[in-house]
């Protein structure tokens, strides 16, 4: 009796990890590309990772990254790369919401079309983010919608090689 | 008789409303965080040192590798410059040397006249050592994330230095951690002097390596080449804090550079002070000791 209750706890257990698994790999993510941009002496720039991320959750199982993971998500990784509290998740909260809306459209299309489509996602955030920061900050700078364009940019660039990653959790969890 | 719709005919959807009403609250939430960031006090500072907390012993672990590789690349650079650079050590050790004697000089002179006023220096300025575990620094953001917090008494608003003179100042202080604001950031408002000229305004970042100037109120004009250093305007810093140089004017606004290169720094030093700030010490002589 006891040990299959322990069984169910246990099997419980796994099921909320699987479940889960998206939210803890954003959050080692946001974590590992913080860690390679803003270590003293790197050389790289903002990489927003993670947008590619969100976009691919909420094409394909965005009841895997619902609105609370994508708050938390998004606080850690203003933390990490020093930007106004707020920023991240309501960029990320934006792009689930722009994405959810079309995505019947959108999943159904070729590879190359969803990652066109996240050209234009990415664009908009990054337009978003600049918007927030420069309020948040009472200035707008041009340098800072720059900054984000290039960020966006290189996260579009970036985005096959997190799509296939995606693709490999989405079976894993399946 | 049957009722003519079933409680399932007219049931609401509770559960789309909720997520909305969810998604409304953290929308709100966010909003909340992202206009209270700028106060030391708000709800999102509290936030903010929470999670910094949390966050700094990992990424600390996660960047020891990439450090290493940083500094094995390092290595190798010098190994091919060590002639040319022993060469300019050599030059910069005799001019040193020529400098030692001068101030070994002066400290003399310095001396022999304190004791003639019967000066007694107050020394009210203390250092905490902190390692860097993160730093951005572009036009997004530009702060450092320090390994130090108010454990060990670094608190919001004190100075930070290195070797070479002013880095920023602490923005805000977890219990372990804390984070600071480069002087070149926008946000970045520090009070500030030039030396000889003693002209005071404020030293404004504008998310350039050059700072400016703002608000120079003095009837003298500094000059090129002037040395800026801290004032103790609002008691917000101690006096005297080595900050940059007067590099260029363009436009009716002077350009600082700093002494410090930011990318390349890895150990600060947090000026925590203590009772009474350095500025409005009267050079006035000490009273002689009382006679057992």
């Amino acid at each position: 009796m006891a040990v299959s209750a322990m069984d169910s706890y246990s099997r419980q257990f796994g099921l909320g990890a699987l479940r889960s698994l998206p939210f803890i790999i954003l959050l080692f993510l946001i974590l590992l590309v913080g860690t390679l941009t803003i270590s003293p002496g790197s050389p790289l720039p903002p990489l927003m990772l993670s947008w590619s991320y969100v976009y691919y959750w909420a094409l394909f199982q965005p009841a895997r990254l619902g609105n609370g993971a994508l708050l938390l998500a998004g606080l850690v990784q203003d933390v990490v790369l020093g930007l106004p509290l707020g920023v991240s998740s309501l960029c990320f909260i934006l792009m689930r919401l722009f994405v959810v809306q079309w995505r019947r459209r959108i999943s159904l299309q070729h590879f190359w079309a969803i990652w066109l489509c996240f050209a234009l996602m990415a664009g908009v955030v990054a337009v978003f983010m600049a918007l927030f920061i420069g309020l948040s900050q009472r200035a707008m700078v041009p340098d800072l919608l720059v900054q984000s364009l290039y960020a966006g940019l290189l996260a579009w660039i970036i985005y096959p090689l997190v799509h296939l990653l995606c693709n490999r959790i989405y079976s894993i969890q399946s | 008789m049957r009722p003519r719709y079933a409680a399932s005919d007219v049931a609401i959807p509770f559960k789309p409303l909720l997520q909305r009403a969810l998604l409304a609250v953290i929308v709100a939430f966010c909003i909340i965080l992202l206009f209270s960031g700028r106060s030391s006090n708000g709800i999102a500072n509290t936030v903010r040192t929470t999670l910094m907390d949390g966050i700094v012993p990992v990424l600390d672990v996660l960047s020891r590798p990439v450090q290493a590789v940083d500094e094995a690349l390092v290595q190798v650079g010098d190994f091919f410059t060590v002639y040319s650079e022993n060469q300019r050590l050599r030059l910069e050790n005799q001019r040193l040397l020529e400098w030692q004697t001068a101030a070994l000089k002066l400290e003399a002179e310095n001396q022999g006249l304190r004791e003639l006023m019967h000066y007694t220096p107050r020394e009210n300025k203390a250092f905490v050592t902190a390692k860097v575990v993160g730093q951005t620094s572009n036009s997004l953001s530009q702060r450092l994330m320090i390994d130090a917090g108010r454990s060990q008494g670094v608190q919001a608003h004190q100075a930070v230095m290195t070797d070479h003179g002013l880095v920023g100042r602490v923005m805000a202080a977890g219990d372990s951690t804390a984070e600071i604001l480069l002087l070149t950031d926008m946000n970045s408002r520090i009070p500030v002097m030039t030396e000889p000229t003693g002209v005071r305004s404020i030293l404004a970042g504008n998310r350039s390596e050059l700072p400016h100037l703002a608000f120079v109120g003095s009837r003298k004009d500094p000059k090129l080449g002037d040395v800026v250093v801290t004032s103790a305007e609002g008691d917000l810093f101690p006096a005297g804090l080595p900050v940059g140089k007067l590099f260029a004017e363009s436009d009716g606004q002077w350009q600082v550079r700093p002494f410090v290169d930011f990318s390349s720094v890895r150990y600060v030093h947090i000026v925590t002070m203590e009772d009474e700030p350095v500025s409005g010490v009267p050079l006035a002589p000490a009273e002689p000791e009382a006679l057992p």
